[in-house]
């Protein structure tokens, strides 16, 4: 079931990032004054928009520049959350004190406000949307991979390759890295179902991609002011974003129930030496 | 009592601790409102450069920061760059629309998606595919798109409701009705993993082992742990709440504290910028220590 959610949802995405621009020769930028918001023909399979240019083309490319803007984000997120994650939940001292003081910080703030203080420190564009997504997740994502390292942690065969002599760095890459990666596919999947809703929400409002782009978010803003006499231009890009988020959410889910954390018995974390550091 | 304050304290730390966050990312890079403003205006540097001064930005940003904590405990904001109102004052302005709408959606989608989650949680059927779907689609559908559509159905074709604009009842039911739907997603998510659980405990075999009927046993056994979550999980509800209603808010044209958010940011206005941090972390920290003091009272096996 798994296999076949992830297969499909791959698919579609990779389909839609390396082929959709592909399978059009219309110029997303290319304005035509002559043909305004023409509905769908064969000439313009999904009709016109406001300034002329080739829906169809628009969003095949607004494909790939939002997907991969939601791609980014989700591997900051996860990236930084990961290694902010491991360092909480193993080191002590000051840095992880502080470290820690940091997260509770972020914490605090709602993702959407986390988010625009980035874009108003680092302004427009597709690269500060990414960091302001990315960042906004990166708390909650170091907090559960806080908890699943806490957990391995306090498993019997990291006390054991302790007792054999292994050192931290063995434990680190040989015990805790491999058993949080399926804590981190579930999660990502849904961090990146995460970036993807709100990335467009962002560019809607006018803070994330710059106007004119080939951009989802970008499209659904133009769209919203024409939507009564050409809603062919918002349909495909909302529609998109749906199953794409419908699917990742649903993958997420059936990752999270195929290694329900609840199956490792947990033991208390007084097991591992208090000196251990990685 | 000494529970309570400790909360209390914990909370006020993280507040302070997301505001100095705040306070010193917005200063990494140069140039604000007033750079930008003055600049765009034709107004030399020497003249950029004494309203910036006037104003105190062109201290170090330690001693920026030690000025804005002291203006802080008499309860000063600063002024917006861009026109020159006191923070507080807009803050005030904005906060009154914004808690009508959270308050009303907030309750909305928490009647909604308690009543999804136990419908989704109550097993197979169709009844509970359909809410199962609506769950899904609250979640995946993006509120901008559903909002245009909605708007589009009762306020262009049907010309039933308002689609911008604040004032009476009749403004708020669309906005209202959208944010409720997406955040009863969240909720009913909840309640249903949580319900689900609840309902093949040891309590509720031993229920049904003494004959209890079905019924009984979800309205008196499992209902009141599984509902528990629903109530520790609300600042996770409160953050899906707060990004849908910047959207909703400036979508519906109405005035608020997200919308006062997104023009700050827009305008690189860093002292509003600040001061909806802190009212939001404040909002986040009270729901937060609301949550724990109700979930200890509720459920007798937490302990503060």
């Amino acid at each position: 079931m798994i296999m076949r959610y992830s297969a499909a949802v791959v698919a579609l995405l990779l389909a839609f990032v390396v082929f959709g621009p592909l399978l059009i020769n219309h110029d997303p930028l290319a304005a035509d004054p002559a043909n305004q918001l023409k509905p769908p023909a064969l000439s313009h399979i999904l009709g016109t928009d406001l300034l002329g240019r080739d829906v169809l083309s628009r969003y095949l490319h607004g494909g790939r520049h939002t997907l991969l803007s939601a791609f980014g984000a989700t591997v900051f997120a996860l990236g930084a959350g990961t290694c902010l994650g491991i360092a909480a939940g193993t080191g002590m001292g000051i840095a992880v004190s502080l470290l820690k003081a940091v997260l509770t910080g972020l914490l605090a703030l709602p993702g959407v406000v986390i988010a625009l203080v980035v874009l108003a420190a680092l302004g427009r564009g597709v690269i500060p949307l990414s960091l302001a997504i990315g960042l906004s997740q990166t708390a909650p994502t170091a907090v559960v991979i806080q908890a699943a390292v806490l957990t391995i942690r306090a498993q019997l065969y990291v006390e054991a390759a302790y007792a054999l002599g292994a050192s931290n760095n063995y434990i680190l890459f040989a015990h805790i890295l491999p058993n949080i990666l399926p804590t981190l596919a579930a999660y990502g999947s849904a961090v990146f179902g995460y970036a993807l809703l709100n990335g467009a929400a962002l560019t809607f409002l006018g803070v994330g991609a710059a106007p004119g782009t080939p951009d989802w978010g970008v499209m659904l803003a133009e769209g919203r002011a024409v939507f009564r006499s050409a809603p062919w231009i918002s349909i495909a890009p909302g529609l998109t974003i749906t199953v794409i988020v419908w699917a990742v959410n649903n993958l997420a889910d059936s990752l999270n129930r195929q290694f329900r954390p609840d199956s490792i018995t947990v033991r208390k974390t007084r097991t591992a030496p208090a000196s251990y550091r990685a | 009592m000494i529970r309570v304050t400790r909360t209390l304290i914990s909370s006020a730390f993280s507040v302070w601790l997301a505001t100095t966050i705040a306070f010193f990312a917005l200063r990494i890079l140069p140039g604000d409102a007033l750079q930008a403003q003055l600049s765009m205006s034709g107004a030399s540097q020497a003249v950029i450069a004494t309203r910036r001064a006037a104003l105190g930005l062109e201290a170090s940003s330690l001693t920026q920061y030690i000025r804005y904590l002291q203006q802080l405990t008499q309860g000063d904001l600063g002024v917006s760059l861009v026109s020159g109102e006191r923070v507080t004052d807009a803050l005030l302005r904005n906060l009154p629309p914004t808690i009508t709408l959270a308050l009303s959606a907030g309750t909305t989608a928490g009647v909604l998606g308690i009543v999804l989650g136990i419908v989704s949680a109550s097993g197979c059927g169709r009844l509970s595919a359909t809410t199962r779907a609506l769950t899904a689609l609250s979640l995946s559908v993006p509120i901008y798109w559903s909002g245009i559509v909605a708007i589009f159905l009762f306020s262009v074709q049907l010309s039933w409701l308002p689609a911008s604009g604040t004032g009476s009842v009749v403004h708020l039911i669309l906005p209202v009705s959208l944010l409720a739907f997406h955040t009863a997603g969240s909720i009913a998510r909840v309640a249903q993993a949580s319900i689900s659980t609840a309902a093949q405990a040891d309590f509720a075999r031993t229920a049904r082992a003494k004959g209890l009927r079905e019924k009984q046993i979800i309205a008196h056994h499992v209902l009141r742990v599984g509902l528990l979550p629903v109530v520790s999980t609300a600042a996770l509800q409160f953050g899906f709440l707060f990004s849908g209603a910047v959207v909703t808010e400036s979508m519906f044209v109405r005035p608020g504290i997200g919308r006062l958010l997104l023009d700050a940011v827009i305008k690189q206005d860093y002292p509003v910028v600040q001061g909806v941090v802190l009212i939001s972390a404040s909002a986040y920290a009270l729901v937060i220590a609301i949550t724990n003091v109700l979930n200890a009272h509720l459920d007798p096996r937490i302990s503060l």
